[in-house]
C-alpha cells in the first residue's frame, strides 16, 4: 500500500564505495533510516560500477523505510573519463583542456539516453557535445 | 575531530561543479537544493580545493562551515522510538531491552519494511487484538516483515502461516520470526496466496494487509479457508475506497464486523455471513 513521504535525498557517490561519512550520514542520517542498510544496498547494487561517480535519488517514507534509484554518471564526469582529463577549463569559450569526436560523444550519450529527455540519440548527442563544449572540450566531426 | 562542508553553488554550470569537486578528492556530494554539499576531513586543505573549483568555474560561490563529527553508523538510530499498539509494544532491538518479550515485537528497520509503524499495520493490529485468543490457527497474507504473523503469534496463536509473493522480503520476515522467537509458531511461506491458503486451510483467522485491489480477489479464497466463526481482517484499504470495499465484500457473503480508521487508512474485521 502507498505509504506517506517524508524526505527526499539526492547525492552523488562513487560506485560501491557508499560508507557513513559524510555526505551520506550527514544527508541521511538526520531522516532517521539504516544508513548501514543504504550503503550496503547501494554498494552491492553499484559494484559493477566501482568507482564511477552515480547519482542516487532516496526517498525516505513516514516508517523510515526507503527506496532508490540510481541515475547514470553526470555527463561532465563521462567526458572526463572518457579523455581522461582532471579537470574542465575554467574559461572554456578561450582556454580548451581536450577535444572529443563524434564517436566518443555518441558513447558517452548511449549511456545518459536514459535520463535525458531526448527521443533520439542525435538529441542526447547534441546535449552531451554542449555540455562537452561547456567545460572547454572541443567537439570534432 | 571536526570536517568542514563546502558548499558550491554554480548556477548553469553544476555537472562542470560535480566534477570539479570530485576532481579535488571528495568522496561524495549532496545536491541540496540549487547548491553541491560535501565534507571533508580535517587533514585536508579545503582552501586549495575551493582553488580547483574556482579553475574549473572562476564564478562559483564556495562557502565553509565546520561539521560536527557524528558517528552516523550508529546515530540514525536516534530518530527511532518504540511504539504501543494496545497491549503490544514494537520497538527496534535496541529499544527492547526493558520491555516484556512476551508482547514486544522487535522489528529492527530495514530498506523495504521500516519500522512496522505504518498507519495500516497499527490497524491490523487493534483489529487482531480484539479476535485473537490462545490456540486460534491465523493465515497471513502479504505477509512482508512478518509483523502482523509475529503479533498474532504473541496474542496466543498456535500457528500462524506467513505468506509473502516477493521473494526478497522472505529473508527479512525469516530474521524477524528468529529475533522475536516464534519460529516454532509463524512458519513463512513464499508463494502465491490464491494457491497456498487452501494448502494451509482450515484456519480461524486471515489477516492481510495489501492494496485494496489485490484484497478483493483474494476474498474467495479467504472464504473457503476459514473456519466456521472464523474471520478476515483486511486492511491497506483507503477510507475513499470504503464504499467499493463494502460492495465487493457484500457480494461475496460476508458482513462487516468492526472498522478501524487511522489518517487515510480503513480497516476492518468480516465474518461469512
Amino acid at each position: 500500500m502507498a505509504k506517506k513521504v517524508s524526505g527526499f535525498v539526492k547525492l552523488q557517490i562513487p560506485g560501491g564505495r557508499a560508507n557513513p561519512a559524510p555526505p551520506v550520514g550527514t544527508a541521511l542520517g538526520p531522516q532517521g533510516i539504516n544508513i548501514m542498510m543504504f550503503c550496503k544496498e547501494f554498494n552491492a547494487r553499484t559494484q559493477d560500477r566501482d568507482g564511477l561517480i552515480l547519482p542516487v535519488e532516496i526517498t525516505i517514507y513516514s516508517d523510515k523505510s526507503f527506496t532508490f534509484i540510481l541515475k547514470t554518471p553526470p555527463a561532465a564526469i563521462l567526458i572526463m573519463k572518457e579523455l581522461g582529463l582532471e579537470k574542465g577549463s575554467g574559461q572554456p569559450n578561450r582556454v580548451k583542456v581536450g577535444s572529443i569526436t563524434a564517436e566518443q560523444v555518441r558513447k558517452i550519450a548511449e549511456v545518459k539516453m536514459p535520463d535525458l529527455n531526448c527521443d533520439s540519440i542525435e538529441s542526447a548527442m547534441s546535449m552531451v557535445a554542449g555540455a562537452a563544449r561547456s567545460m572547454g572540450v572541443e567537439v570534432k566531426g | 575531530m571536526t570536517w568542514t562542508s563546502l558548499r558550491v553553488t554554480a548556477p548553469g554550470r553544476r555537472e562542470a561543479a560535480s566534477a570539479a569537486l570530485f576532481g579535488a578528492g571528495a568522496q561524495g556530494v549532496h545536491e541540496d537544493g540549487t547548491a553541491l554539499v560535501t565534507h571533508f576531513p580535517p587533514e585536508v586543505d579545503v582552501a586549495a580545493v575551493i582553488r580547483q573549483v574556482h579553475l574549473a568555474i572562476p564564478d562559483a560561490v564556495c562557502e565553509t562551515s565546520p561539521t560536527e563529527p557524528i558517528d552516523w553508523s550508529i546515530h540514525w538510530r536516534d530518530k527511532l522510538s518504540a511504539h504501543t499498539l494496545g497491549r503490544l509494544t514494537i520497538a527496534p532491538t535496541w529499544l527492547a531491552e526493558g520491555h516484556d518479550p512476551a508482547t514486544t515485537i522487535v522489528i529492527d528497520p530495514g530498506m523495504a519494511f521500516g519500522t512496522g509503524d505504518h498507519p495500516t499495520t497499527r490497524g491490523a493490529t487493534r483489529l487482531l487484538q480484539d479476535i485473537m485468543h490462545p490456540g486460534l490457527v491465523v493465515a497471513d497474507l502479504g505477509a512482508g516483515s512478518a509483523v502482523l504473523s509475529i503479533a498474532a503469534a504473541k496474542l496466543g496463536a498456535s500457528r500462524v502461516f506467513a505468506i509473502e509473493y516477493d521473494g526478497d522480503a522472505i529473508g527479512n520476515a525469516e530474521d524477524n520470526v528468529r529475533r522475536n522467537d516464534v519460529e516454532g509458531i509463524v512458519h513463512v511461506f513464499e508463494g502465491d496466496a490464491t494457491i497456498l491458503l487452501p494448502l494451509v486451510a482450515p484456519v480461524d483467522v486471515v489477516v492481510a494487509n495489501i492494496i485494496s485491489s489485490v484484497l478483493v480477489e483474494l476474498l474467495p479464497a479467504m472464504h473457503g479457508a476459514l473456519r466456521p466463526g472464523g474471520r478476515a481482517i483486511l486492511s491497506g484499504i483507503l477510507l475513499e475506497e470504503r464504499e467499493a470495499m463494502l460492495d465487493a465484500i457484500a457480494a461475496d457473503g460476508w458482513r462487516l464486523e468492526r472498522e478501524d480508521v487511522e489518517d487515510v487508512w480503513w480497516s476492518i474485521t468480516i465474518a461469512k455471513a
